[in-house]
């Protein structure tokens, strides 16, 4: 009896497409954040405030300092505080840092927060421990078999052997065009 | 346990369930894909036992 080949074929991509739906869309949103991680910071919001108060003179002590934040609702958030310089103070906030120029008063306050979806999908996009490793090799192996096995799912004129052929050349040849100007 | 055979015990999870789903489950009252449900969720030889135990499914009268 003829193995029909294709019917598992169907099978084994229809279930693989399933099971590791989940998977892609992690993997390619994160691959879009990281893609672009020179225009912002997928994993947190870091937001700034421009402030000015009088200045307040050197050397504050912590008390001073938490009464420079009351203002602008920061007095709870206080953590600990250095001098990077006689003139700046630099104040530990929680989930954020501020800089207050003591001289001039200009000072800014910067907060951060995590942003969410982008930094959980980042977090498992880097591997983080050796179980999700195992499975990101399975789904990496995966889509190898997606890959192949979609290929052949199609038949006649749609198929691999007529249209399915061009574009799959085309798939191979732009990564290729690429590299060969990358390295050449 | 190594990767390795995490990914073989994986393979052939996966080839027996959709095997005694797509032969045997879909002769017997419990369909295809339940089959390859008590396949995949309580292992391929208990899916099997259960697949196995169950009735056989009517047949379509033509």
């Amino acid at each position: 009896m003829a193995i029909k080949w294709r019917k598992w074929n169907k099978a084994i991509h229809r279930d693989f497409g399933y099971l590791f739906f989940g998977m892609v869309l992690i993997y390619a949103i994160s691959g879009i954040a990281i893609n672009h991680i020179d225009d912002w910071n997928p994993n947190y919001v870091i937001t700034t405030e421009d402030i000015q108060i009088d200045p307040p003179g050197l050397k504050l002590s912590k008390a001073e300092i938490k009464s420079l934040l009351e203002p602008f609702n920061e007095s709870n958030n206080y953590k600990s505080h250095y001098y990077p310089n006689d003139e700046v103070v630099k104040i530990f906030l929680k989930d954020g840092t501020a800089y207050i120029n003591l001289v001039s008063g200009n000072g800014l306050i910067e907060k951060t927060s995590r942003r969410p979806l982008f930094r959980e999908v980042n977090y498992l996009h880097y591997n983080p421990i050796k179980y999700w490793t195992w499975y990101s090799d399975i789904f990496a192996g995966s889509l190898i078999l997606l890959a192949i096995s979609g290929v052949l799912i199609p038949r006649g004129g749609a198929g691999i052997t007529k249209r399915g052929a061009w574009l799959t050349l085309l798939g191979i040849l732009i990564p290729a065009i690429y590299l060969f100007t990358y390295f050449y | 346990m190594n990767e390795y055979l995490v990914i073989i015990i994986f393979i052939v999870w996966y080839v027996f369930s959709l095997y005694v789903s797509e032969t045997m489950g879909k002769t017997k009252k419990i369909g295809v894909q339940w089959s390859f449900f008590a396949c995949i969720m309580l292992t391929p030889v208990v899916g099997y036992i259960i697949t196995k135990i169950s009735p056989k499914a009517l047949q379509t009268i033509k």
